[in-house]
C-alpha cells in the first residue's frame, strides 16, 4: 500500500526526516508516537505534499505510484488524506458545497462521472449518520467559527466523504477532551476495512485505548528508532521517551 | 410604512451623476456596476448623492469589475432621525485600474445607522484608493457607525490604498473602524489542494469564499449581477 524508503526531508534549510523508512500494508493501523520535535508532523506534511518541506532524497510509493512526483491536489486524488493538526478556516464557503466539490475532484481525476447536489445528498446523509455528525455542520462555512472539537470532526467527515485509501491523522487528538475524542476514534473505526490503511500521529497512548493499533512505532530525531505492537504504547506511557 | 420595491440595478454605462430621495419610512436598494469603464484621457465619474429622512432604508452597493479608471463618489445625508443606510462594495479590478472611492456618511441628526462594508480583490498594476467618511454632528447623539475595508492583492504590482476619516463631535456614539490588507492565505490553499482542489480551483474558492460576503447581502432580482461578478473570478 504505503512504501516510504530513506525518504529525507529540509524545512527551513534544516534537516528533520532521516532515512525514515516505513512500509504500511492494506487495512493496516499504524501509530508513531514521540517527543515533541521528532518530525512527526513534517512526516504528514511532507507526505500530503505541502511545497514548504522539501524532498531531498528516498523514495515514496502509495498503491505503485511515486508519490513524490505528484502535487498536492494529485496525491488527493490518488486517495491520500491528512486530518490536519490545525484545520484551516475557510470564511464564506459552505461546507456541503466544499464536501461536494472535493468529492468530485476526485471522481473527475479517476475519470468518473461527478455527481449532481441532490446524488450527493444521499451519499451525505449516510456518512453523516455513520459518523453521528449533526446535519447543522452542512450549513455552516468551512471550520469556520468551530470549536477544536467541531474541526477535527469535520476534518472526520472529510475523510469518510473522501473515502481515501491512506489516511494520517496529524495529532487528532490533540485539543480535544475525551468526549470529543471517543466520538472522533468511533468514526476512525466505523471507517476501518481491509482495503483502507491508517497512520496515527499521536504523543499520547490515550487516543490509541480506542483505536486500536496493529503496530506502533517510535519516532526520534527524524527516524524510526522502534516498532512493536500495541503494547509498545503502554511501555511508552510508563516510561516515557526518555530511553531513546 | 412603504412596500419595499425590487432593487434598482444600473449599469453605469457612462459618467453618471444619481440623486436619491428617500421619504419617511420608505426602503429601497440601489445596486450600481461598472465593468471596464473609462480611460486616463475618459476617467468614469459616477456621483451618487442620498438623503434619508427619518426611518428611510437604503441598501446600496457599488460593483466594480475589470479595469476601471475614474472615481465614485456617494454622498449619503441623514436627514430624519431612525434612518438606515448600508453601503457595501465589491472592486475585482485588474490592468492598468486607477480606481478611487470617495464614501461620506453625514450624521446630521440623532440616532441613525450607518455601515460601510467594502471588499477590494486587486490584481496586475491596479491601484485602488478609498476615502471613507463619518461625520457626525454635535447633536447627532446616538449615531452608530461602522466601516470595514478588507483588501486582497493577488499580485506584487497591486495597489491599495485606504483612509478611513472620522470626524465626530457628538460624545454619545458608536463609531467602528477597520482595514486589512493581505494575499491569499498560502495554508488555506494547501488545505485546499489537500482535498484534491487544483490550484486554481483553491484559489477560486478562497476568492469566491472573500466575495461572499457581499454577495450574499444582495437582494432577490440581482441574480444576474452575481452571475456577472462570478464571471469575473476565474
Amino acid at each position: 500500500m504505503l512504501s516510504i524508503k530513506n525518504l529525507c526531508v529540509r524545512v527551513d534549510g534544516s534537516d528533520i526526516l532521516k532515512d525514515f523508512t516505513l512500509e504500511i500494508g492494506s487495512g493496516e493501523v499504524h501509530a508513531i508516537m514521540g517527543p515533541n520535535g521528532a518530525g512527526k508532523s513534517t512526516l504528514a506534511k511532507a507526505l500530503s505534499g505541502h511545497p514548504d518541506y522539501e524532498v531531498v532524497s528516498g523514495e515514496v510509493i502509495l498503491d505503485g505510484q511515486d508519490l513524490l512526483a505528484l502535487d498536492a491536489a494529485e496525491r488527493a486524488q490518488l486517495g491520500l488524506f491528512m486530518s490536519f493538526q490545525y484545520p484551516v478556516e475557510i470564511p464564506g464557503v459552505n461546507n456541503a458545497s466544499f464536501l461536494r466539490m472535493a468529492y468530485n475532484a476526485k471522481r473527475k481525476a479517476a475519470g468518473q462521472a461527478e455527481v449532481d447536489p441532490m446524488e450527493f445528498e444521499f451519499i451525505l446523509q449516510e456518512k453523516l449518520e455513520l459518523l453521528k455528525i449533526d446535519e447543522s455542520f452542512l450549513e455552516r462555512a468551512v471550520n469556520h467559527g468551530f470549536s477544536g472539537g467541531e474541526k477535527k470532526r469535520n476534518e472526520i467527515l472529510q475523510m469518510a466523504i473522501l473515502d481515501p485509501k491512506l489516511a494520517i491523522l496529524d495529532e487528532t487528538d490533540s485539543g480535544l477532551d475525551i468526549d470529543s475524542l471517543r466520538i472522533v476514534a468511533e468514526a476512525v473505526n466505523a471507517l476501518r476495512d481491509v482495503q483502507n490503511s491508517f497512520l496515527l500521529i499521536t504523543h499520547y497512548q490515550r487516543l490509541l485505548n480506542y483505536i486500536k493499533p496493529d503496530f506502533v512505532h517510535v519516532m526520534v530525531d527524524g527516524r524510526i528508532v522502534q516498532t512493536g505492537t500495541a503494547e509498545l504504547a503502554l511501555v511508552l506511557e510508563e516510561k516515557g521517551y526518555d530511553g531513546f | 410604512m412603504m412596500v419595499s420595491s425590487l432593487p434598482r440595478v444600473i449599469q453605469a454605462t457612462d459618467s453618471l451623476s444619481h440623486d436619491v430621495d428617500l421619504a419617511s419610512n420608505e426602503k429601497s436598494t440601489l445596486v450600481l456596476v461598472q465593468e471596464d469603464k473609462g480611460t486616463s484621457e475618459t476617467p468614469q465619474t459616477v456621483s451618487i448623492g442620498v438623503r434619508l429622512q427619518a426611518g428611510a432604508d437604503l441598501t446600496i452597493c457599488v460593483i466594480s469589475l475589470g479595469e476601471i479608471v475614474g472615481s465614485v463618489l456617494v454622498d449619503v445625508t441623514f436627514l430624519g432621525e431612525e434612518a438606515r443606510c448600508d453601503l457595501s462594495g465589491l472592486s475585482l479590478v485588474s490592468g492598468q485600474t486607477q480606481l478611487k472611492l470617495v464614501t461620506s456618511m453625514h450624521h446630521d441628526v440623532p440616532s441613525c445607522f450607518s455601515r460601510q462594508t467594502f471588499k477590494y480583490v486587486v490584481s496586475d498594476h491596479a491601484l485602488t484608493e478609498h476615502e471613507g467618511k463619518v461625520h457626525v454632528k454635535q447633536h447627532a447623539q446616538l449615531t452608530d457607525s461602522a466601516q470595514s475595508n478588507q483588501s486582497l492583492l493577488l499580485s506584487p504590482n497591486a495597489r491599495v490604498i485606504t483612509r478611513p476619516q472620522l470626524e465626530i463631535y457628538a460624545d454619545d456614539v458608536k463609531a467602528a473602524h477597520g482595514a486589512s490588507i493581505g494575499q491569499l492565505d498560502s495554508e488555506a490553499i494547501f488545505y485546499l489542494q489537500s482535498r484534491g482542489f487544483s490550484l486554481e480551483a483553491a484559489k477560486r474558492l478562497l476568492l469566491e469564499g472573500f466575495v461572499s460576503e457581499i454577495l450574499d447581502q444582495l437582494p432577490e432580482g440581482c441574480e444576474d449581477v452575481k452571475r456577472q461578478v462570478l464571471k469575473r473570478l476565474v
